[in-house]
C-alpha cells in the first residue's frame, strides 16, 4: 500500500516537472539553417536491387527526421517497383523480411530512369542547369545549407559507374564541389559513399567543410548484406544496413553525434574497413549532433518586439476598391440564333 | 638527244653521292621537302586553327584589378549647429575618428543653422517635415537643438528622416558613437564582406544570419493554420489586413527588389508537439506551456505543408496559429523556464520567416452559451505588427543596440526610417558588388585554366557586362550616389551569376590532355616519323649544295 502511495506520488510529481531536454553544453548546434540531401542511386536493372534499396532506405530516414521533399533531390534509375520481375509491384523492401516498404506511397524522384547521367549530376551540383528546369530538379542551396550527398553503386579505384554506360572521376567530382565552394553553395557538406574502393572517390577532395565517411577503402570490395529467397538478387549492401539500423533509433531531437555515425558497422560486420576523412572538416564530429545533416531544425529566436501599427493606419474608406462582380450564370441557348441575326431594315 | 642528263654518261661526285643519285637524290629532296611543306608548316597550323575551340576573349587583367580595387562608400555628412567654431570642432573631431575607417569615407560640412527656425518649431515632428530635412540618399545631417530638452530627455535623437538632432551640450563622442554603429553600421558590413571573401576565417554576425540572402524577388507566403475548424471559426479579411499592413512597408522596399505576397489558409494541421500543462495556480490559470527546445519541431513539420517553394524566389513565411479552446492558452516558455514576457507569443527563424500563437479569448472559451464553432477575431495590430517587426529583421534592418542618452522617434506606418533604408542599400550594394567580384574571380580562374572549354558570345557578353557594372558600381560609390550604384551592382550580380551558371560551360566538348594525346599519337606519329627523320637528309643536301655552290665559286 506505502509502495503503490509512493509510486503514484512519484508519477504525479513527474507529469508537473517540466521535461525540458538540456542541451550538453558541448554539442553545439552549428550555425547552418537548412538541410538539403542529394541521393544518387547510380546502377540500374534488376540484379541492383540492393542499390535501390540502399538509397531509399536514406531516403525514408531523411525524410522521417524532417528534411521535406523540397530540399531533397533523389536521382534513382527507379526500374525496380515496376519491373516484371518485381513479386511485389509497386514495393521495394530492405529486408527479406519485409518489415518496411521503403518504396512506399510518397515517393518523390526528381531524376529517373535515364536522367540519371554524370552531366545531370555535375549540373545539379554546380549549378549550371537549363533555364526552364524545374524547381524540384534544382539545389538552390545557399551559405547556410547544409547538404547530405549520398552515393551508391559499382565503383572502383577513382571512377564511380553511372548506369553502365559511363563514369565520373573523383577528380569531377571534386572539382565539382570546390564549384559549389567558390559559389558559397553549402554551408558543409556530409559526403557518404556506398560502393567498392569508395575511399578513392573522397580522396581528391580540396574544398573545406566536407566530412566524408566510405564503406570501404581502396583495394576492399564493399559487400551486401543478405539475399531475399523470394527474389533472388541481395537485398541490401551491408554498411547501409547498419547504418540504418542506427538511424532508426534516431528520433528528430535525439542527441547522438555525427562521432558516433561514423562508428557504425566495425570491420567484423562489414567486411570491409570504414574510411573516414575528417580533414577538412573544422568541427570535431564528436561534438557535431546529428540532425546537423539528417534532420531539419531551424534556428529559431525569441524576444521580437512588435510594432506599434496603429498609428496612422491608412483608412480603408479612402482607398477605391474593385467591386467583385456576382458571376451570374445562364444556360447557353440551344440553337445560337442571336449569331445569325442581322439588323432589320 | 634526250633532254635530260644521261644518268650514266657523266660520273660526277659531290662530296659522298655520285652523280645519278645526285640527281634523283634531287627529286626525292625535293619530295621530302614539299611533304615537310604540306604536312607540317601548311598542316600542323591548319589542324591547330580548325581544332580550335571557340573562345570569346576575356577581361583576365580588369577582373584581377577588381580585387585591388577597394569599394568606398562617400558620404556627406552636414553639420548645422548655432556657432559656427563649435560646428568646426565638432567636425574636425568626427574627421579624426572617420580617418580610420576602412569602408567609408566621410565628407564633412558645416553650416550655420537660423536660430528662429529652431526655436519657431512646435515640435520635432514639425521640423521633419520642414525643408530643411531635404537629403540625397546616404547624407545625414546634424542638427543643433537647443532647446532639445523639452521635446526628450535624451541628448541625442535620431529622426525618421536623415536627421540627427543634438542638444548643445553633446560631445563628439557620442555623435560619433551614434554615425557609427546606428547609422553607418561599419562593422555589419564589414563582417559581412569579410565572411563572404574568407568564409573559413570569419562567420556573419547575428544580423547577417538573419537576413535574407540577396536575390532580385522575394515571395512572402503569410499562412493562417486552424488545426480544428469545427471548435474555432475565424472570418478573418486576411487580404484587406495585408493591403492594410504589410503592403506599404513593402512599397517602401520596392527598389530594391520585388516581393510578391501570397497568402493561404490551412485547416487540420496540428502542432506536432505536445505541450506541457501547468494546472491552475494562485494568480496563475491554468494553461499549456511550449519550451524553446520545441520550437523547432514545430517549423519541421509545417514547412511539408507549407507549400512554399513553388517558386525559385527565397522564400519569407509567416504563420498565425489558432489552437482550439481545448488546447489554449498557449504560451511560449524560455529554456529557462520563465515565461515569454511583452504579450507577444511569437517566435522567428533566419532565413525563414516567423510564427505567431493567436490564442481565442478567454471569455469566449469559458463562455459555455457560444455554441460551437466559436467565433475567433483577429487584434490585426498585434498580429501584424509582429510580422512587420519580423519581416523588418529578415529583410536586413537589423536591431540596434542602445546607447545611452539617445533614442529614436518611433516608426512612421510606412514602417522603415530613411536612413534604415539607406543601410539596406549599403548592405545590398557591398554584398552584390563582393558577390560578383568573386563570382568573376572563380570564373576566370577556370576559363582561364582549362583552356579547352568553349565560351561562346552570350557568356562572353554576360562578364564583360558584369565587369563593367562592378567598375561602375564602385565609381558611383565614390561620388555618392547610392541609388545608382544600387542599379548598377543588381546589374553586376544578375550578369556575373547568368555567366557562371550558363549551361553551355559545362559542354562536354574538350578531352583532357592524356586522351587527346592517346586519340592522335596512333593516327599521325607513324605518318610523322618518316617526315621528320627526312629532315636530316634535307639538311645535309641543303648544305652540301651550299657547298658545291661555294666550291664552284671559288673555282
Amino acid at each position: 500500500m506505502r509502495a503503490l502511495l509512493f509510486f503514484v506520488t512519484i508519477f504525479y510529481v513527474n507529469e508537473y516537472v517540466q521535461a525540458v531536454r538540456q542541451i550538453p553544453d558541448d554539442i553545439l548546434r552549428g550555425n547552418h539553417t537548412n538541410n538539403w540531401a542529394v541521393l544518387v542511386d547510380t546502377s540500374r536493372f534488376w540484379f541492383n536491387y540492393r542499390h535501390v534499396a540502399n538509397v531509399l532506405s536514406i531516403y525514408r530516414s531523411v525524410k522521417r527526421l524532417g528534411i521535406p521533399d523540397s530540399q531533397i533531390i533523389l536521382m534513382v534509375a527507379d526500374d525496380m517497383a515496376c519491373n516484371p520481375r518485381n513479386p511485389r509491384p509497386a514495393t521495394v523492401f530492405n529486408h527479406r523480411k519485409q518489415h518496411i516498404n521503403v518504396y512506399g506511397d510518397d515517393v518523390e524522384v526528381d531524376y529517373r530512369g535515364y536522367e540519371v547521367t554524370v552531366e545531370n549530376f555535375v549540373r545539379l551540383l554546380t549549378g549550371r542547369l537549363f533555364p526552364g528546369t524545374p524547381r524540384s530538379k534544382q539545389l538552390l542551396t545557399d551559405e547556410g545549407s547544409n547538404i547530405l550527398v549520398y552515393l551508391t553503386g559499382h565503383g572502383g579505384d577513382g571512377f564511380l559507374k553511372f548506369q553502365d554506360s559511363e563514369e565520373v572521376t573523383s577528380q569531377e567530382l571534386a572539382d565539382a564541389l570546390e564549384q559549389m565552394w567558390q559559389k558559397r553553395r553549402y554551408h558543409e557538406i556530409f559526403f557518404m559513399i556506398d560502393t567498392c574502393q569508395a575511399a578513392s572517390m573522397y580522396e581528391k577532395f580540396y574544398s573545406p567543410n566536407i566530412l566524408a565517411v566510405a564503406s570501404s577503402l581502396v583495394g576492399e570490395d564493399s559487400l551486401s548484406h543478405h539475399v531475399d529467397p523470394a527474389i533472388g538478387v541481395y537485398i541490401i549492401d551491408r554498411y547501409t544496413f547498419h547504418a540504418l539500423h542506427f538511424l532508426e533509433r534516431v528520433s528528430p531531437d535525439s542527441m547522438k553525434t555525427m562521432g558516433e555515425f561514423l562508428a557504425v558497422c566495425p570491420k567484423q560486420e562489414c567486411i570491409s574497413t570504414v574510411g573516414v576523412r575528417r580533414d577538412l572538416f573544422p568541427r570535431d564530429p564528436h561534438k557535431v549532433p546529428i540532425t546537423d545533416f539528417f534532420g531539419s531544425l531551424r534556428p529559431v529566436e525569441l524576444g521580437i518586439n512588435y510594432l506599434n501599427v496603429s498609428i496612422a493606419l491608412p483608412l480603408t474608406e479612402n482607398t477605391i476598391r474593385p467591386v467583385k462582380q456576382e458571376e451570374k450564370y445562364h444556360y447557353a441557348q440551344q440553337f445560337p440564333t442571336h449569331l445569325f441575326q442581322t439588323r432589320a431594315t | 638527244m634526250s633532254s635530260h642528263p644521261s644518268t650514266t654518261e657523266e660520273i660526277k661526285t659531290v662530296g659522298d653521292l655520285p652523280v645519278e643519285k645526285i640527281d634523283k637524290t634531287d627529286y626525292r629532296i625535293y619530295a621530302a621537302i614539299s611533304y615537310f611543306v604540306i604536312l607540317i608548316v601548311i598542316g600542323l597550323p591548319l589542324w591547330w586553327k580548325t581544332t580550335e575551340v571557340y573562345r570569346v576573349p576575356l577581361p583576365y587583367t580588369r577582373i584581377a584589378a577588381l580585387n585591388e580595387s577597394d569599394f568606398v562608400l562617400v558620404t556627406n555628412v552636414t553639420i548645422a549647429s548655432l556657432d559656427i567654431d563649435r560646428g568646426k570642432q565638432l567636425a574636425s573631431d568626427l574627421d579624426n575618428f572617420f580617418k580610420t575607417s576602412k569602408l567609408f569615407k566621410v565628407h564633412f560640412v558645416v553650416t550655420q543653422v537660423q536660430k528662429q527656425i529652431l526655436a519657431s518649431a512646435q515640435s520635432i515632428q514639425a521640423l521633419e517635415l520642414s525643408s530643411v530635412s531635404r537629403r540625397q540618399a546616404g547624407d545625414i545631417l546634424l542638427l543643433e537643438v537647443p532647446g532639445l530638452p523639452r521635446f526628450t530627455p535624451s541628448q541625442v535623437l535620431v529622426g525618421r528622416r536623415r536627421i540627427v538632432y543634438f542638444a548643445t551640450d553633446t560631445s563628439s563622442v557620442k555623435l560619433t558613437e551614434v554615425l557609427q554603429q546606428w547609422l553607418f553600421q561599419e562593422e555589419t558590413l564589414q563582417r559581412m564582406i569579410s565572411s563572404m571573401v574568407s568564409p573559413t576565417k570569419s562567420e556573419l554576425d547575428l544580423a547577417g544570419r538573419r537576413r535574407m540572402p540577396t536575390a532580385s524577388a522575394y515571395d512572402v507566403m503569410v499562412t493562417i493554420v486552424n488545426p480544428d475548424p469545427e471548435k474555432v471559426q475565424l472570418n478573418w479579411d486576411l487580404q484587406e489586413a495585408i493591403e492594410n499592413f504589410l503592403s506599404p512597408f513593402l512599397r517602401n522596399l520596392a527598389p530594391l527588389a520585388d516581393y510578391n505576397v501570397k497568402s493561404q489558409w490551412l485547416y487540420f494541421v496540428p502542432l506536432q508537439v505536445q505541450p506541457k500543462l501547468v494546472p491552475e495556480q494562485p494568480g496563475i490559470r491554468k494553461h499549456f506551456a511550449l519550451s524553446e527546445e520545441l520550437l523547432p519541431h514545430i517549423i519541421t513539420p509545417l514547412e511539408k505543408k507549407l507549400a512554399s517553394h513553388v517558386s525559385q524566389n527565397p522564400c519569407l513565411n509567416f504563420v498565425v496559429y489558432v489552437p482550439p479552446c481545448s488546447e489554449s492558452p498557449l504560451y511560449i516558455y524560455r529554456q529557462e523556464g520563465v515565461i515569454l514576457r511583452g504579450g507577444v507569443n511569437a517566435f522567428l527563424s533566419p532565413r525563414w520567416g516567423g510564427i505567431i500563437i493567436h490564442n481565442p479569448p478567454q471569455d469566449i472559451c469559458d463562455n459555455t452559451t457560444v455554441v460551437e464553432p466559436k467565433p475567433v477575431e483577429a487584434d490585426w495590430s498585434k498580429i501584424m505588427g509582429t510580422f512587420l517587426a519580423q519581416l523588418r529583421l529578415l529583410v536586413g534592418v537589423p536591431e540596434l543596440d542602445d546607447i545611452p542618452r539617445v533614442s529614436m522617434l518611433p516608426l512612421a506606418a510606412s514602417g522603415m526610417r530613411q536612413w534604415e533604408l539607406d543601410s539596406l542599400y549599403r548592405v545590398r550594394i557591398m554584398e552584390q558588388l563582393t558577390s560578383a567580384m568573386l563570382t568573376l574571380q572563380s570564373l576566370s580562374q577556370l576559363l582561364g585554366e582549362i583552356s579547352n572549354i568553349v565560351i561562346d558570345d552570350e557568356v562572353g557578353d554576360s562578364i564583360q557586362e558584369a565587369v563593367s557594372a562592378v567598375e561602375r558600381g564602385i565609381e558611383l560609390l565614390h561620388q555618392g550616389n547610392l541609388l545608382a550604384a544600387f542599379e548598377a551592382s543588381k546589374q553586376a550580380f544578375l550578369s556575373a551569376e547568368a555567366a557562371f551558371t550558363d549551361p553551355s560551360l559545362l559542354a562536354l566538348l574538350y578531352f583532357p590532355d592524356d586522351q587527346k594525346y592517346a586519340v592522335y599519337i596512333p593516327l599521325f606519329l607513324p605518318v610523322m616519323i618518316p617526315v621528320l627523320m627526312s629532315l636530316k637528309n634535307i639538311y645535309l643536301w641543303a648544305a652540301s649544295k651550299v657547298r658545291h655552290k661555294g666550291k664552284e665559286k671559288v673555282d
